[in-house]
């Protein structure tokens, strides 16, 4: 009985490795034909992850589910370059990478922030957008946090895989971390009192804050964002450089015309239009 | 609070028309796989019977997260589905979702089965054979319909489960009921309503199947009590 026990159980795991070396047996890509591809395709693919308002988020308009926000608008534009059509994967932010990676998307926006280590297994494009983080907390405690050990012993949230979430692991040694796929059931328990303080970026929080005057401040305490992850880029798979250098121009473009806070602007009154 | 339904029922309806679909490839794929694990593993062929064992035991002892995320990076990789949408749905993305869905609910259904083929008295088996019919008539013709009975009420668990369960397919990019309630939520950056809808979305579902289910173990019972 025992011996069987044991033969189960090596099946198993043998089975579970089996499993995985299909997973790894990823090919190598020799050439760059990226931009070709995409051509050929006739569609971009992006992958996002729509809950982070006005970043990426979805509205109803005239009875049809569409997903809009500033990454979105910048796609659109990437598109429109190349003379394709747009079309945009849902997903959940930590499978983004594994996305691209599997080349179920050509590229991914979703406020990513070019890390050390995401720039390992992605290409990333220059930044189109420059972070501040800050920390959002209840309308009643906007006082309370002034400096980084008043969040000593405290719970702050943070969603899964972001730069955020390094934040406070990193910045906020005293506190307890709490982290979720979603910001927004962050924000949610925010709202609730079950977590005291929640680290956004800049836009984000002043949206929340717009959003519902009553109930969330920002906090006057002061956080890092490190050189290295101050800012949002557009990522493709590793060696996409072609597709890379199309998106750089579109970044370029926008920048100089000033449309991208124009983009910005539109993107938060689409929000507050039908976020009600 | 429920204001942003006059605006956002569309996407509360696709979800559901997805979540709806994805249930039902799972539960069929779920019920054949049972199914033929449930031959294999009482099988006299030894071979059979410990990789069906070795089967539901890896399934039952994983989460379902991340089984869904392996088979659907793994499948993607060997075969090529094309996107195409159905009722809002991108097929590429469904299918293997179910599929692994169904891979996994097979494990739990194979066992609904077994503990209804354990059921039936060997007695009726050894009479069966005794009268000259073959070990698959007995089992297909005696066994097995008997055994369906006894576990439809288990079976019907399964399926309401594997209907919640069915949320996990957002992990892989599937905009299924809770899927969308985040989305609603995070551009009403308010998370409660919409959750709250989705909720009451998979209780209409799960109460409707169990109805259902509830009708068809009448039915089956009204024969057999005739019967005996």
């Amino acid at each position: 009985m025992k011996k069987n026990m044991i033969k189960k159980f090596t099946l198993g795991i043998a089975s579970v490795c089996a499993l995985g070396l299909i997973l790894c047996g990823c090919g190598k890509k020799s050439s760059d034909n990226s931009v070709q591809e995409v051509k050929d395709n006739k569609t971009l693919t992006i992958g996002t992850s729509a809950d982070f308002a006005p970043f990426e988020f979805p509205i109803v308009k005239n009875g049809k589910k569409e997903i809009t926000g500033y990454d979105i608008m910048l796609a659109q534009k990437v598109a429109d370059k190349l003379g394709v059509k747009l079309k945009i994967v849902n997903t959940e932010f930590p499978s983004l990478i594994s996305e691209l990676q599997n080349d179920k998307v050509d590229l991914v926006l979703s406020g990513m922030t070019k890390t050390a280590k995401r720039a390992k297994v992605v290409d990333f494009s220059k930044p189109y957008y420059t972070v501040e983080n800050v920390m959002l907390v209840q309308k009643k405690d906007a006082d309370k946090y002034n400096k980084i050990s008043d969040t000593k012993g405290k719970q702050i949230g943070a969603q899964q895989s972001t730069t955020q979430e390094d934040i406070v692991k990193k910045q906020m040694k005293g506190a307890n971390l709490v982290t979720e796929s979603v910001t927004t059931s962050l924000a949610t328990e925010l709202k609730n009192g079950k977590i005291d303080g929640l680290v956004l970026e800049n836009a984000i929080a002043n949206n929340y804050v717009k959003q519902n005057p009553g109930k969330y401040a920002i906090a006057k305490v002061k956080l890092t964002t490190g050189k290295d992850i101050e800012s949002y880029s557009v990522a493709a798979k590793k060696g996409d450089k072609k597709l890379i250098k199309v998106v750089n121009e579109v970044i370029d473009k926008i920048q100089k015309g000033g449309t991208s806070g124009q983009m910005l602007q539109d993107a938060q009154n689409l929000q507050a239009k039908y976020g009600k | 609070m429920f204001d942003f339904l006059g605006r956002y029922y569309p996407a509360f309806l696709e979800g559901t028309a997805q979540t709806i679909i994805i249930s039902i490839i799972a539960s069929v794929i779920g019920i054949l796989i049972g199914l033929l694990l449930v031959l294999m593993r009482i099988s006299d062929n030894k071979i059979l019977a410990t990789i069906s064992r070795v089967y539901i035991s890896v399934v039952r002892g994983t989460p379902s997260m991340i089984q869904v995320m392996l088979i659907y990076y793994s499948l993607s990789k060997i075969l090529s589905i094309p996107p195409i949408h159905i009722l809002g749905a991108s097929l590429d993305r469904v299918l293997p979702g179910s599929i692994a869905l169904g891979l996994n609910s097979g494990a739990y259904t194979a066992e609904i089965f077994r503990s209804g083929i354990i059921s039936i008295p060997k007695g009726q088996t050894e009479a069966g054979l005794s009268l000259g019919m073959t070990r698959h008539m007995v089992m297909f013709e005696i066994v097995l319909p008997q055994a369906v009975r006894n576990a439809l009420p288990a079976m019907g668990n399964e399926f309401i489960s594997l209907i919640k369960e069915s949320s996990v397919l957002f992990y892989i990019g599937v905009q299924e009921v809770t899927a969308q309630a985040l989305g609603v939520g995070g551009t009403l950056y308010d998370f409660v309503p919409p959750l709250i809808v989705a909720a009451a979305i998979y209780f209409v579902l799960t109460f409707t199947l169990s109805w259902i289910i509830g009708y068809f173990e009448k039915k089956m019972s009204r024969k057999y009590a005739r019967l005996a």
